[in-house]
């Protein structure tokens, strides 16, 4: 028996098939174990106590607890734990937060078996592992609109056809009638340009305009 | 006692009535006017043969006891006759005034001490004002009378088809002018008083679109033409009906504005709803009644024309009694409406028995002096009782309004709830199954030799991953996955920048310092845009779209607006257009959010103010970092 040398780790979802089925699984390594099932919240300080795992999988959402502020606790008392989330989640922002808050990893929970490996061993290596799936896909839409020059200058299409007619000397009614809007359309647009871009006057709107030549 | 006081009074009447007879009537030099009908002596005339020369001679001349002369209908042409002395000293005017039009075609004769007989000038209801000896409304008689001779007036009644009831009144010329100026301005103050109130009610209902407007103002209208025309002011030069037959002008309108009245107490009076079938079936009769009657007034046929005139108030009198029974019935029913038109009526509930001793219904309808009072007692009564109704029907449906809209934003939150409790469930419980699954499967894969099962189960695989993919892909619609954490705005990012660049082209921006506005108003925040998104994508065929959020000092500005053709109608696509914008609204609402929508030529924009939460003005600190 290599008992001792195994690495434990801890599983930590109120979903019981999952969690067995999850066992099972990493059982059958060699080099890992299961050392404690934790269904629910309150349970897991015991059994992190007494089990000291090396490895905690943590879901996201246990029964209204989150398991990101979850894993945060456990890695401030334990800070040699090293701590994954495995979610349903496919949400970048939760993602962004799991890293930001020290935890290890972000695994989605249909990942293949090879990758839920990968990524144990990964982070039992002192790396961190983050699920590509669910950064690939705002990489993706963040690309379609990176290139959006007004965009970077926190302005709409329609705030800058507005700028520009103002840089052209046009009244509001003027540029309400030029581009078929309604003249409070026109003034709503004026406030929210200049509060955006924290401009006083029309002559700060207007050299602002000349500098991006909008 | 009572009753045998009254015999007693009334006989001293008689008998001073005769004893007056031979006496004639004496005019001093203050004389002003005179009542004549106690002074009077009438020989009837059924067979409408006697001429003025035999009057006196006649042996059924007798005494005329009443008060006033009533004539027409079933009481035969008569003779009236009587005596006046001037005592003037010299030669005076008077006026005769039959003070009623209905006697039109009267002959006058005046015979002095000499035995000579004179014709006075006839004045009938069709001869223009203008073209009248006096030009007056009203059919007047003057004669010139020397001091201190005896002369005999005698007036001829014509038949009528209606019963009159007519006081005939001697006046000093001048006398009669003034106070006839003062009645006929009072007259005209009046009128123009009730074609006010056509105007206001005309005006209330281009504003406030109530059909009980326009029929208000329509049966005003009606009523000022009928005391108009019956008044005797509507002579063919002003009225200038030339197919209607003149002498039938008064019932016509009179019939006309009587349809209108019905029209009018049906909706007042909510007769649909309180009444039984029949009476509403009743009602549409004398309506139809009234207009075949005015129709029919049309025909050349004259020979009918007799028979209409009588029908015509016969009708009124049908239509004031279902008019009537329509107010019981209301007033039985505790209907307020009902009750304040039940007091216009009391002058003729008290009025009645009198009037059915007297067998003068229309007495009331048709007397001069009563006629403009009786209009301004209804205008009055029913405008007040029209007012309260529409007041109370108005207030009423606003908390209907309100009540609707509570409980559509109540089935709104219900809906949200369960949506989230579905996709917490499809999340946490399908997905695990799911996920585990998918991991025994490739177990038992693993274990296979057999190639063509291998192969097998390799299909399964995309299956699996795609109802992995489906399952979040609707848990995420029904609800965003841990949406308070994530907060409004990212989830609004997410949602944004998940929409393909094409058709649409999306921008998503946001300025400020992030404030948490709190779960509900947040989740309802999401849902209202993601309802405006799918509105542009829908319907707006944009080219261009944004939606920024930007968080000003005191409120978070929402801002959708895109470059399509407006929310216009799309063909059949307006109600779901309509749907979406509507529930925008309640949720709007149920978080007390301020929705406004700009819509031109080139496109839409809406502005969505939500108030910060008053408990927590600074900046939340959970998600300050968003992206972008």
């Amino acid at each position: 028996m290599n008992l001792p040398q195994r690495i434990k780790i801890l599983l930590v979802d109120d979903h019981h098939i999952f969690n067995d089925g999850l066992k099972r699984l990493i059982d059958e390594q060699p080099d890992f174990r299961v050392c404690g099932q934790v269904f629910s919240a309150r349970d897991l300080f015991y059994i992190v106590e007494s089990q000291r795992p090396d490895l905690v999988l943590m879901d996201v959402n246990l029964q209204g607890v989150n398991g990101i502020d979850l894993g945060k606790k456990v890695l401030d008392t334990y800070p040699k734990i090293k701590i994954m989330v495995l979610t349903m989640y496919n949400q970048f922002k939760l993602l962004e937060e799991t890293r930001k808050t020290g935890l290890h990893g972000y695994l989605l929970k249909d990942a293949p078996t090879p990758e839920l490996l990968l990524a144990l061993r990964t982070v039992l290596n002192g790396k961190f592992y983050f699920d590509s799936k669910v950064t690939q896909s705002l990489q993706h839409t963040e690309d379609a609109f990176g290139d959006d020059f007004a965009n970077r200058l926190n302005l709409t299409f329609r705030e800058v056809e507005i700028i520009s007619l103002i840089r052209k000397g046009f009244t509001n009614e003027e540029i309400a009638d030029q581009l078929h809007l309604s003249f409070f359309t026109v003034k709503t647009h004026r406030k929210n340009i200049h509060f955006k871009l924290g401009l006083k006057n029309v002559a700060e709107l207007i050299s602002f305009a000349a500098r991006y030549d909008l | 006692m009572k009753s045998w006081l009254l015999i007693t009074l009334l006989l001293l009447r008689i008998s001073s009535a005769i004893g007056q007879i031979t006496e004639p009537l004496v005019l001093s030099e203050n004389f002003t006017d005179s009542l004549l009908t106690r002074q009077v002596s009438f020989i009837p005339d059924s067979s409408n043969t006697i001429a003025i020369s035999d009057v006196d001679k006649n042996p059924n001349r007798r005494p005329y006891f009443h008060n006033t002369v009533v004539f027409g209908g079933i009481n035969p042409p008569m003779w009236l006759v009587f005596d006046v002395v001037s005592s003037k000293s010299n030669i005076s005017s008077f006026i005769l005034n039959v003070s009623y039009i209905g006697l039109d075609g009267a002959e006058v004769f005046i015979k002095d001490g000499f035995g000579r007989i004179l014709k006075l000038p006839k004045v009938l209801r069709r001869y223009p004002i203008s073209a009248r000896q006096i030009p007056d409304n009203k059919l007047l008689f003057q004669f010139s009378l020397n001091p201190n001779l005896r002369y005999t007036i005698y007036v001829k009644t014509p038949r009528a088809y209606e019963r009159h009831m007519i006081s005939l009144i001697l006046w000093d010329e001048h006398t009669f002018l003034v106070s006839n100026l003062k009645q006929t301005s009072i007259f005209f103050l009046l009128l123009g008083a009730l074609l006010l109130a056509v105007f206001v009610s005309l005006l209330l209902f281009i504003f406030l679109k109530d059909a009980i407007f326009w029929q208000y103002g329509l049966y005003v209208l009606s009523l000022c033409a009928a005391i108009f025309i019956i008044s005797g002011y509507g002579d063919p030069s002003i009225l200038a009906i030339h197919i209607l037959k003149f002498d039938h002008t008064t019932a016509f309108v009179t019939v006309l504005s009587t349809s209108i009245h019905i029209k009018l107490s049906n909706n007042y009076l909510s007769v649909k709803i309180l009444a039984p079938k029949w009476l509403l079936l009743i009602g549409e009769v004398i309506i139809a009644s009234c207009l075949l009657a005015a129709s029919l007034f049309f025909l050349p046929w004259s020979g009918i024309h007799g028979m209409l005139l009588s029908c015509c108030y016969q009708l009124l009198i049908f239509a004031e009694l279902y008019i009537f029974a329509c107010i019981l019935l209301g007033m039985r029913r505790g209907h307020i409406p009902a009750i304040i038109y039940f007091v216009r009526f009391l002058p003729f509930i008290i009025g009645l028995p009198l009037l059915l001793n007297l067998q003068v219904l229309d007495y009331i309808y048709q007397s001069l002096e009563l006629l403009l009072g009786a209009a301004f007692f209804e205008v009055v009564f029913l405008g007040t009782g029209i007012g309260f109704s529409y007041y109370k029907t108005r207030k009423a449906e606003t908390q209907l309004i309100a009540k609707l809209n509570q409980t559509q934003a109540q089935v709104i939150q219900t809906q949200e709830l369960e949506r989230q409790r579905i996709a917490a469930d499809l999340h946490d419980d399908l997905g695990g199954t799911l996920s585990t699954i998918r991991r025994k499967i490739s177990d038992i894969r693993l274990r296979l030799t057999d190639i063509e099962i291998i192969a097998a189960f390799d299909n399964l695989e995309p299956l699996i991953t795609k109802s992995g993919d489906d399952l979040r892909r609707i848990a995420h619609n029904l609800m965003p996955p841990e949406f308070e954490r994530i907060g409004v705005a990212t989830s609004i990012e997410q949602l944004v920048r998940a929409i393909p660049a094409k058709p649409v082209r999306f921008e998503f921006l946001i300025s400020g310092d992030e404030h948490k506005l709190g779960l509900e108003t947040e989740l309802n925040l999401y849902r209202i845009t993601s309802e405006l998104i799918q509105n542009i994508l829908k319907h707006a065929r944009a080219k261009r779209a944004s939606v920024q959020l930007i968080y000003y000092d005191t409120n978070l500005t929402v801002m959708i607006e895109d470059d399509g053709i407006g929310y216009k109608i799309v063909g059949g696509d307006l109600s779901s257009t309509g749907i979406g914008l509507k529930n925008s609204k309640l949720r709007a609402d149920y978080i007390g959010a301020n929705l406004t929508t700009e819509t031109s030529s080139s496109g839409t924009m809406i502005i969505l103010e939500i108030p910060y939460p008053s408990s927590s003005y600074e900046p939340a600190t959970t998600n300050k970092d968003f992206a972008g």
